[in-house]
């Protein structure tokens, strides 16, 4: 028995080499282990902490916990509304549209699409010009003089924000001259025209009489 | 529907189990569940695995 | 040197456990050579999809083998035919050998064992044919899925009929993770199923469904069998009882309690309530617990035992696993942060995060598992150590290699990906090279599976290549006899 609880086999001039091969597994044997190390108490406390650490995580990120809550951050009070757009600037991104026809220069083409450079129609009655550009105008059309017989398309899916750009920015380029176009009128026109087909150049001077 | 009764009969079981666990007594003598996988052959203190064919 | 035969010494608790392994040899040994088979497949297909990403002609003319195709072959053999069969084998080997009763069921899970391969082969050649469903990790048509299910209801059944009919008193911390894996899978399996393929919940709630599965069948599945495999073979091997089985048990129910929730965060900037997703974070977030509980224990338990890595091929895998499980963990709970994803998400880095975790910890403790066990149930012993150890350092060099690629790939990528100064080709310009190290490191992979396959066929071919004696017998008696002699003295 003594050489099994020799701490230092070294000594042993000739140990036996399966035996010192052995030691540490035997050693072990002794010491009291039992699986049973109690848990600790920073453990617990680190436990603690990373419950808290989650807690806060799931309040701070929790979307107002709602369906429809796609932004993890709550959103404090009102949400401030977007800067309202320069309405020259939207305007021409929209009137990329209106390039085929009217050209950049806003002169159209001679004899087959009319000008809204110095256009009565664009510089006169906002309401009519709201209305031809939601609803389009077919037939036959004196613009400046000049008779034109064209198609011009309804613009009715565009937002009342584009039009109203776009037409802000017609009125205001190539020289002309004229007030803003507001959203509200074009609202106020898109619920007037609900329903009606395109212009005729009669039914147009019949409804902006 | 479907869903909600599915979560509490998940729930429920599981509670169930742990109750039962503690009743069985599994959560005490920890000595002797921690030292279940040895027997009078492969003994706490043997080294139990080695490369074949080779010394040890 | 070699340790000559000696008489056997026998006592009761030896003869019950040669008779409980001899009586799951033949399912043991059907599941895990199969799952090895599936291995080498997986490691194929994913060598097959590597190369397409840096060379995207390669195979490029074959319908069959198109990237969308070959990628999920290479996910579903690896989580269902390796993965799922080596865990299998596993749970039935440790719960027969913990309870100390003999396998159940042996025919029945006989035949199980060959449906499930005729299942994952028939779904295999499915995905292979364009029928593949399109969602992730349940890619397999649904015509396959019975061959998969079924032949599980059966592992489920004989796992809880041998807990019933148990000798032991206790209920070992490893029994715990197996049974609740039994629990779990079943669940996990047949509610993603209705959820996303059969169409119970539509839109958003079906993709919460699919990463809720998807994360969960390498957190509740593979998982759990791991750590049961390392609380087994870790204690058994160097012949100390865990460091702590109070911490075993907090480790198991706090796994329990959090893993479930994680899924969602791989869906971090989709289009679900927030909430969902900050839930998934959470979970991921609070498995911080059991991972830094389990590894405590783990490495508690090996502190004072590292010299043995030098000898023990079960402790090299079985510590390389639970290190890695460790450290992958880690990195998931962090990868989970909103912060974190801001740059790695959709990127290579989740990627070489999920080897880190299914090669890095899961593999090894399913090899380390079979170098345990194998030995035991044939009776013979492995017949190369030089194969062994190619296996070990093709499996860490390899893993590493992959893991880092991957990893250093995915966060360059990521932040290039969030400066719009940089056009979209450099970033694939960029990560090219790192996906050729990532082949590399997938071949290397491969050789160490082709290194174990090799020694697997060995010992599973009566006593053709062995040693004199079973490892499992002459250490222990050389011990005993040293013990007696010094005591004779």
């Amino acid at each position: 028995m003594s050489q099994v609880t020799n701490q230092n086999p070294e000594q042993d001039p000739q140990p036996d080499p399966v035996f010192t091969l052995h030691m540490a597994a035997m050693r072990e044997m002794q010491e009291p282990r039992d699986g049973i190390a109690p848990t600790p108490v920073s453990y617990i406390i680190m436990c603690l902490l990373f419950v808290l650490g989650g807690g806060w995580y799931l309040g701070y990120y929790g979307g107002e916990w709602t369906a429809n809550g796609l932004s993890e951050r709550p959103i404090a009070g009102i949400p401030p509304a977007p800067p309202p757009q320069d309405p020259m600037v939207l305007g021409k991104e929209v009137f990329g549209a209106c390039l085929q026809c009217h050209q950049e220069s806003g002169l159209g083409v001679a004899g087959t699409y009319p000008p809204l450079a110095g256009s009565e129609y664009v510089l006169g009655d906002k309401r009519r010009l709201v209305a031809i550009l939601l609803k389009g105008l077919n037939g036959e059309f004196v613009v400046k003089g000049n008779t034109y017989n064209s198609q011009m398309p309804a613009w009715e899916i565009r937002e009342d924000e584009e039009i109203a750009a776009v037409l802000t920015y017609i009125r205001n380029s190539w020289g002309n001259k004229a007030d803003a176009v507001s959203k509200d009128l074009v609202t106020a026109v898109r619920k007037e025209t609900a329903g009606r087909g395109e212009w005729r150049a009669a039914t147009l001077a019949e409804f902006a009489k | 529907m479907f869903i909600w009764s599915f979560a509490l009969i998940s729930g429920i079981t599981m509670v169930w189990l742990l109750a039962w666990a503690i009743r069985r007594g599994e959560f005490q003598n920890m000595r002797e569940g921690a030292r279940m996988i040895f027997d009078d052959q492969e003994p706490a203190g043997l080294v139990t695995d080695h490369f074949p064919g080779e010394p040890r | 040197m070699i340790a000559q035969p000696l008489p056997p010494a026998i006592g009761p608790e030896f003869e019950a456990r040669v008779e409980v392994d001899g009586s799951s040899r033949a399912v043991v040994v059907l599941f895990w050579g199969t799952s090895l088979l599936w291995l080498t497949v997986a490691s194929l297909a994913g060598i097959i999809s590597s190369i397409k990403l840096h060379s995207p002609d390669f195979l490029g003319g074959i319908e069959w083998l198109t990237f969308g195709r070959i990628r999920a072959v290479h996910w579903d053999t690896a989580i269902y035919g390796f993965g799922g069969l080596a865990a299998s084998g596993t749970l039935l080997w440790l719960q027969a050998r913990l309870c100390q009763v003999r396998l159940p069921y042996r025919n029945l899970l006989l035949v199980g064992g060959v449906v499930f391969n005729i299942g994952i082969l028939l779904g295999v050649i499915g995905i292979l044919m364009g029928q593949s469903t399109g969602v992730e990790t349940l890619e397999f048509p649904l015509w396959a899925m019975p061959l998969l299910v079924v032949p599980y209801v059966f592992i489920v059944i004989a796992n809880f009929t041998m807990y019933f009919k148990k000798v032991t008193k206790h209920t070992y911390v490893s029994q715990w993770y197996l049974m609740a894996v039994t629990v779990w899978f079943p669940i996990l399996v047949l509610s993603a199923e209705a959820c996303t393929n059969l169409g119970a919940v539509d839109g958003v709630a079906q993709a919460i469904a699919n990463w809720w599965y998807g994360h969960n069948v390498v957190g509740l599945f593979a998982t759990p069998t791991g750590i049961a495999a390392a609380y087994y073979l870790i204690p058994k091997v160097i012949g100390k009882p865990i460091h702590s089985y109070h911490l075993s048990l907090l480790g198991f129910w706090s796994n329990a309690i959090f893993y479930n929730w994680a899924g969602t965060h791989h869906l971090t900037g989709g289009p679900l309530p927030a909430w969902t997703i900050t839930l998934g974070v959470v979970g991921s977030l609070m498995m911080f617990i059991p991972v830094i509980t389990i590894g405590i224990n783990h490495h508690m338990t090996m502190l004072g035992s590292f010299h043995l890595l030098k000898t023990s091929p079960t402790l090299r895998f079985a510590v390389m696993g639970s290190m890695v499980y460790t450290l992958s963990s880690f990195q998931g709970s962090l990868e989970a942060l909103r912060s974190h994803q801001e740059v790695t998400h959709f990127t290579h880095y989740t990627i070489g995060h999920v080897h880190f975790g299914m090669y890095g910890f899961f593999a090894p403790l399913m090899f380390a598992m079979m170098y345990y066990g194998m030995p035991r149930l044939m009776d013979q012993e492995w017949s190369s150590a030089r194969l062994i150890r190619i296996h070990f350092w093709c499996t860490l060099v390899g893993m590493l290699i992959y893991v880092f690629a991957m990893c250093y790939a995915g966060i360059r990528q990521g932040l290039m990906m969030n400066d719009p100064a940089v056009p979209f080709l450099n970033i694939v310009r960029f990560t090219i090279p790192y996906l050729g190290l990532r082949t590399l490191g997938g071949v290397i992979l491969l050789s160490g599976t082709i290194a174990f396959l090799i020694n697997f066929i060995r010992i599973i071919t009566p006593h053709k290549y062995t040693w004199a004696t079973p490892t499992l017998l002459d250490s222990e008696r050389d011990w005993r006899k040293v013990v007696a002699k010094e005591k004779e003295q």
